[in-house]
């Protein structure tokens, strides 16, 4: 117990004299979070006066075509027509979740969903109408952020087009009526619409941690074993698991206090709405802090030099950061990028804490999110281990 | 004299390559034994595998009276210190930290104070460790193998890449170590280290010992002749020089006479000048040394 106290003790007062480590540690991933928030956050609110709006036609009735007309009419009003206000995207009922997330993180405006029964609901309405007979109108799903002015106003124009669908039933009819409404989703409601602040803030928890994976385990552990100074450890009576437990569980502390340290100036000072006191979240960030630190062993037991260390970090930080959809979601990716992406931890590590976080849904299951970090620890550690038992032999 | 460590038929492969081919070494309480060899004899593997750090092949090990089967356990650990060829320590830690820290490895030990003092690094106490000098360094390193107080110190090449002055005050340490009774095992290749240090050494070449006994012995038995360089004022006659009992060379100006007995040569030498008046000056004695040893019994130098 005594020497995993002192390891523990002795490591954390190396990095906390080490200005290096201090500013990958603490002040980069905060200026990190402050320039992501203060260069993106007025995304999807720039003003422009074409929207992108995807729709979904789940409606396919052959004796009604209604629906195609609704669709027609949203194509007539996108580009590449003239003066056109819409970019028109159609997807398959299957892809409605992709759909959603798409919105959701702004890199669309809105979703209308034609749901199954429009055709017929339509047609159902018409007749009722005609034998003046009370009847329940068709139903458009429109999915919006309230809180994004390019999806607020997408979703209004939406509002003033089943307005012109309904008066040219009402002319056609002879009376006055209301064949078509709308039923208005609002994404985000987890805690409201996400800003980009909520948006980035997990991401950040996610990165921090991995960079004092990659930086503070890595190198140390290539310069331990470049230095002999593992060597000099085995020499004596200590029992190597203190070693390990107590470098270790320094590390994972100086990561517990990344995350309190995060959490609070992204809810104090950026105002970002995330759920900090989930338990959840806190849970799984120590199971990403144990994935990232045997990432860390692997490529500190793989490379004995400073110099390699740090090349394979960088090799290896920076397109797992920017394929973890930490910064933007990611969407409309060529397969063969879109296959790094969902075996890239960090993905799934971003996608459980802004669910965790109650910032969205995670757009991958959680068993995924659990059990491909954890195919990596199981192999990075197992390398790291075997690495290290045979040197030793 | 009380044995503290036997090694009987030691040997160790890597693949197929024989690294140690069956040597004995018999280390005794209180005194310095030098284990010479250039690069690649065995050396290292023989001092790591003493230390715990690698697993032995087939021989014997004894560690005070006990018989050590496979890896050095650690309650003999406990009795022994270790400095490595140019030890690092862990960055901006203090260099009494560094020796709490070794302190904490072992059941009992000296207190960081006490060590700190018994390598004169009292001022140093304080001080980060990648602040020292390498000499300093050095020191601390020595300080981390003395704190557990052990009875038997493995000094691997301690002074390599230090300067003289830094070199001459580790040879001082090692020096005091003997005097308090601890039994050091010095690896180097540095001869006038282990000349100067060594109360026995053990020669190893290509995984063999080929010799142990004291530097004294084995220079007077494998070093060769010393050699008498000298000038005179003018040059004497080749009846002159026949009258000088000992073999003489005219080597360019100078002349050379080859010896087994220097003590006795340079008084005929002085008995010769006096006799034909010649006036003797630029006199040299060139001494064999343990590098002459080693050019004898292996036909190369130790640092090719």
């Amino acid at each position: 117990m005594k020497p995993f106290l002192k390891f523990f003790k002795f490591h954390l007062f190396s990095d906390f004299r080490n200005r290096r480590s201090i500013f990958w540690v603490v002040i980069f991933p905060i200026l990190l979070l402050v320039l992501l928030v203060l260069s993106f956050s007025n995304l999807g609110t720039n003003g422009s006066l074409n929207f992108n709006v995807i729709v979904i036609n789940e409606s396919s009735n052959s004796n009604f075509d209604f629906s195609n007309r609704i669709v027609d009419i949203v194509k007539s009003m996108s580009k590449p027509n003239k003066n056109a206000v819409f970019t028109l995207e159609e997807m398959s009922p299957d892809q409605e979740k992709y759909a959603i997330n798409k919105v959701l993180y702004a890199a669309d405006d809105i979703l209308i969903v034609i749901p199954k029964d429009f055709d017929t609901s339509i047609a159902r309405s018409l007749l009722l109408s005609k034998l003046g007979a009370n009847f329940t109108p068709a139903t458009l799903e429109v999915f919006y952020v309230p809180n994004r002015a390019a999806s607020s106003l997408a979703q209004g124009m939406i509002g003033g087009l089943t307005g012109a669908i309904n008066s040219f039933f009402a002319q056609t009819l002879g009376q006055k009526v209301s064949v078509v409404t709308v039923k208005s989703q609002i994404l985000g409601e987890m805690m409201g619409s996400p800003s980009y602040t909520d948006f980035v803030t997990p991401g950040i928890l996610v990165i921090a941690p991995f960079t004092t994976g990659l930086l503070l385990v890595a190198p140390k552990l290539s310069f331990l074993r470049a230095g002999r100074v593992m060597r000099r450890y085995s020499s004596t009576p200590m029992n190597p698991m203190s070693f390990f437990f107590g470098f270790t569980f320094s590390r994972v502390f100086i990561m517990i206090l990344q995350y309190i340290g995060l959490a609070l100036f992204a809810i104090f000072v950026m105002k970002a709405r995330v759920d900090i006191f989930s338990f959840s979240a806190f849970l799984y960030y120590l199971f990403s802090c144990a994935v990232y630190t045997a990432i860390g062993f692997a490529v500190g037991v793989a490379v004995s030099s400073a110099v390699a260390v740090s090349a394979l970090s960088s090799v290896i930080n920076l397109p797992l950061e920017f394929l973890a959809g930490i910064y933007f979601p990611l969407f409309n990716l060529p397969w063969y990028i879109k296959a790094f992406v969902y075996m890239n931890p960090l993905w799934y590590a971003t996608n459980a804490m802004r669910e965790f976080l109650h910032v969205s849904e995670s757009p991958s299951p959680m068993w995924m999110n659990i059990f491909i970090p954890g195919l990596w620890f199981i192999i990075t550690m197992g390398f790291a281990l075997t690495k290290r038992a045979t040197e030793r032999k | 004299m009380e044995k503290v460590v036997e090694v009987k038929g030691l040997t160790k492969k890597y693949g197929r390559f024989e690294a140690l081919k069956g040597i004995d070494i018999n280390l005794y309480k209180g005194e310095i034994f030098g284990f010479l060899g250039p690069n690649g004899a065995g050396k290292t593997t023989t001092v790591e595998i003493l230390e715990g750090l690698r697993k032995p092949g087939e021989g014997e090990i004894v560690f005070f009276g006990e018989k050590i089967h496979g890896s050095i356990p650690a309650h003999v650990k406990e009795k022994i210190g270790v400095v490595l060829q140019e030890t690092r320590f862990l960055d901006h830690l203090k260099v009494k930290e560094i020796l709490e820290l070794f302190s904490s490895f072992f059941k009992n030990s000296k207190t960081p104070e006490e060590i700190i003092k018994m390598v004169h690094l009292d001022e140093k106490a304080e001080s980060y460790v990648d602040n020292l000098s390498g000499g300093q360094r050095q020191r601390v390193a020595i300080a981390t193998a003395l704190i557990n107080d052990p009875e038997i110190i493995f000094l691997d090449e301690p002074t390599v890449g230090l300067d003289p002055q830094s070199r001459e005050s580790v040879w001082g340490l090692i020096e005091a170590l003997k005097k308090n009774g601890k039994t050091v095992f010095l690896t180097t290749h540095y001869m006038e280290e282990a000349q100067r240090l060594c109360d026995r050494i053990s020669i190893i070449d290509n995984g063999k010992i080929i010799v142990s006994d004291t530097s004294q012995n084995l220079v007077k038995n494998y070093g060769g002749k010393s050699e008498i360089d000298f000038k005179c004022d003018r040059i004497p006659s080749q009846t002159i020089i026949d009258d000088l009992k000992s073999f003489i060379n005219l080597v360019d100006d100078h002349f050379r006479i080859e010896t087994d007995d220097i003590t006795k040569t340079l008084e005929e030498l002085v008995e010769w000048s006096k006799r034909y008046n010649l006036s003797i000056t630029n006199i040299s004695l060139v001494e064999p040394t343990l590098e002459d040893v080693f050019l004898t019994l292996t036909g190369r130098g130790l640092r090719d």
